[in-house]
């Protein structure tokens, strides 16, 4: 089996903790009160309380401790004809992306990514709608190697 | 290359455009909002909503969207570009390369054909509504037909084309009693009383409380009877004489009793060929082989793939027609042993198929309300047992210098054979159950659609990942190698490295 050799920066695990906390405090935590509610209509006031601590709980777990495991297990590679990225802590994927198969590459930045300092990379092919390949959490220097670097490869699409 | 002086004008539509489109587009626009329609029309209180008014405005919204699309239409050939500007406020130009159009489709409605016009689609590769042109005179739409063809530089031969297949009404009427009809039948009546329970909650109540065994199994069969009937009728509308050519170049496909449809597809742009083999219809030794290429188009306001369907094909014929119709594939799935799946994908298969049975089971059980039928209908699960054995053993995969074969399923099985040329990218996938025992599987994508093949050893997924990956290098080398030396001739290929493409993966 073989695994990707580079990883991705190590700020990649505090920028996904901080937009999960966000979107725990927007979405889910008003979510949660809503299942509380929900189980106290059709069960008594220990059943709802478990139920929307027990959800608290696993968001929080998902927001605070799961990026380090995901930083563990994503890794990428560029090689002389394909891109290698292999990601997932429970279900795992491994992708192989032609050079000479790829449309564009986008990087991309939102702002809480501006202030960490990172970029996505972005991969397209021809099989658009499905998931090609991302690479988060890149410093904008080695984005644009690697921009670079798959542009220099391009070929025939095959469609 | 002649090249007429008119071809660069910019050209209209017919003008019986306006009248022809009409229904076809209220047809769309009351399709886009039937649920609405329906819960105006069984709603208790809002009756008056629902009134003659209504319709007026749908109507105009139909003669407006008609009369904007004659009026605005103009398109014209331009060398490799076939130009296209419509619009009255929001104007798109668009300018489609010839050399990426994947087919070329020439529909007729029944309107088209009192007036002797035809409906053109021209797709290409990934988006959906690109090239339109809804009502051209028949002579008009072929000239363009044909002046598309030949800057794609294929050598058209009409007179080589004979029809390889027709299939008369007895085989179209086998073809629609032999589709699946279970999923129809619960995910409709699931629907059916959803909506009821939703709009009329008494209504629902008093049907719930009402019904006996004997009339569920009733009600059951007569839906399936209607869902026969049903799918009867509509492949003797789609399919009617249909026929299928080949030339060296193109497949052609024509059929259609209400909507004629004539499609053309360029065989290089093949993705792959699938050949579906719904139980019933494997029972009488039938399949169906459909023919992908990468484009989307609109079909009665619903986004499908562009492809070949041959409805009916005898099991004698699978391999001898598979390799007609597109023999660049070098693989015969049907005479070739495939690899067997995993022998521990086996414990997957069957967890799977519980879980899944478990859902229109529960449907029921939510619809009927009735408790007393649970231990019965949840026994039923227990079937999906030796459905999935019997999957597994069907389950095969095999990967040959330019072709993936995959086979899954049992009530509906399907067989994908993928050009390996067409390949976008590769993946190796594993849950956490499959991690358990040691499995993954492959998916490949091709544009378009993902095709996954059955479980294997995890060591497997990943020495074969390799081999197809090494392929990119082969597939490099051989386009470099062909832009450098013209002078070979095109049909020149390097030789496949014994060492790069490994066929014979595991024993």
């Amino acid at each position: 089996m073989y695994v990707p050799e580079e990883q991705l920066n190590g700020r990649v695990t505090f920028y996904w903790r901080i937009s999960r906390l966000f979107r725990t405090a927007i979405v889910f935590l008003p979510f949660s009160v809503g299942i509380f509610f929900g189980a106290l209509a059709i069960s008594n006031f220990w059943v709802a309380l478990v139920a929307s601590l027990f959800f608290v709980a696993h968001r929080f777990f998902y927001t605070l401790i799961w990026p380090s495991f995901e930083h563990i297990h994503y890794r990428f590679e560029i090689r002389e004809h394909d891109i290698l990225v292999q990601h997932g802590v429970l279900f795992r994927k491994w992708s192989s992306i032609p050079l000479h198969r790829i449309q564009h590459v986008d990087t991309h930045q939102g702002p809480l990514q501006r202030i960490v300092g990172l970029v996505t990379l972005q991969i397209y092919t021809a099989a658009g709608s499905t998931f090609d390949g991302a690479i988060p959490g890149l410093r904008p220097k080695r984005a644009q190697e690697l921009q670079q670097q798959i542009i220099q490869s391009r070929g025939d699409d095959g469609v | 290359m002649m090249v007429s002086d008119n071809t660069h004008e910019w050209k209209k539509v017919h003008p019986a455009s306006v009248f022809i489109n009409l229904v076809p587009q209220l047809i769309r626009i009351l399709r886009g909002l039937w649920i609405i329609i329906l819960v105006l029309f069984f709603s208790e209180e809002n009756q008056n909503i629902f009134d003659t008014s209504f319709f007026f405005i749908l109507l105009i919204l139909g003669v407006y969207r008609t009369v904007v699309h004659f009026l605005t239409l103009r398109y014209r050939l331009v060398g490799n570009f076939l130009e296209i500007k419509v619009g009255l406020f929001y104007r798109q130009q668009r300018r489609l390369d010839v050399a990426r159009i994947q087919n070329i489709e020439l529909r007729q409605n029944p309107l088209h054909k009192l007036f002797h016009l035809s409906e053109l689609h021209i797709e290409t590769a990934g988006s959906s509504e690109e090239g339109l042109l809804s009502a051209l005179r028949i002579e008009e739409a072929e000239l363009l037909r044909d002046q598309i063809i030949e800057q794609k530089e294929i050598p058209e031969s009409p007179s080589q084309q004979e029809p390889s297949i027709t299939l008369n009404t007895v085989d179209l009427l086998l073809y629609g009693v032999t589709s699946n009809q279970v999923g129809t039948v619960v995910v409709l009546s699931a629907i059916g009383s959803e909506v009821l329970s939703l709009i009329n909650p008494r209504t629902a109540q008093e049907i719930a409380s009402n019904i006996s065994l004997q009339n569920a199994i009733g009600i059951i069969l007569l839906s399936f009877g209607f869902s026969w009937l049903w799918s009867c009728l509509k492949a003797v509308l789609k399919h009617h004489r249909f026929t299928l050519s080949m030339s060296e170049y193109s497949l052609q496909t024509i059929d259609g009793l209400i909507t004629k449809r004539k499609v053309e597809i360029p065989r290089e742009k093949v993705q792959l060929a699938m050949l579906i083999e719904p139980w019933l219809r494997r029972l009488v030794g039938y399949g169906t082989l459909r023919i992908e290429t990468a484009a989307f188009g609109i079909e009665d306001g619903h986004i499908r793939k562009t492809e070949a369907i041959i409805p009916m094909v005898e099991r004698e014929n699978f391999s001898s027609f598979l390799k007609k119709a597109t023999p660049q594939l070098d693989a015969d799935p049907w005479n070739d042993t495939l690899h067997p799946a995993h022998p521990k994908a086996l414990y997957r298969g069957i967890a799977r198929g519980f879980l899944q049975s478990i859902i229109p089971i529960a449907v029921l059980m939510f619809v009927f309300r009735d408790q007393s039928y649970a231990l019965a209908l949840i026994s039923l699960s227990v079937l999906s047992v030796p459905l999935s054995i019997l999957d597994w053993k069907g389950q095969g995969w095999l990967i040959t210098p330019n072709s993936i074969v995959s086979r899954r399923g049992y009530l509906n099985r399907k067989t994908w054979v993928i050009d390996r040329n067409k390949i976008q990218s590769i993946h190796v996938y594993q849950s956490p159950f499959m991690r358990i025992h040691n499995l993954a599987h492959i998916v490949v994508s091709v544009a378009g659609t993902e095709i996954i093949l059955p479980d294997i050893s995890l060591e497997d997924a990943h020495e074969n990942y390799a081999n197809l990956n090494r392929q990119w290098r082969f597939a490099v080398v051989k386009k470099n190698h062909k832009q450098s030396s013209s002078l070979l001739s095109s049909d020149e290929t390097i030789p496949f490295d014994e060492t790069t493409i490994d066929t014979e993966i595991i024993e």
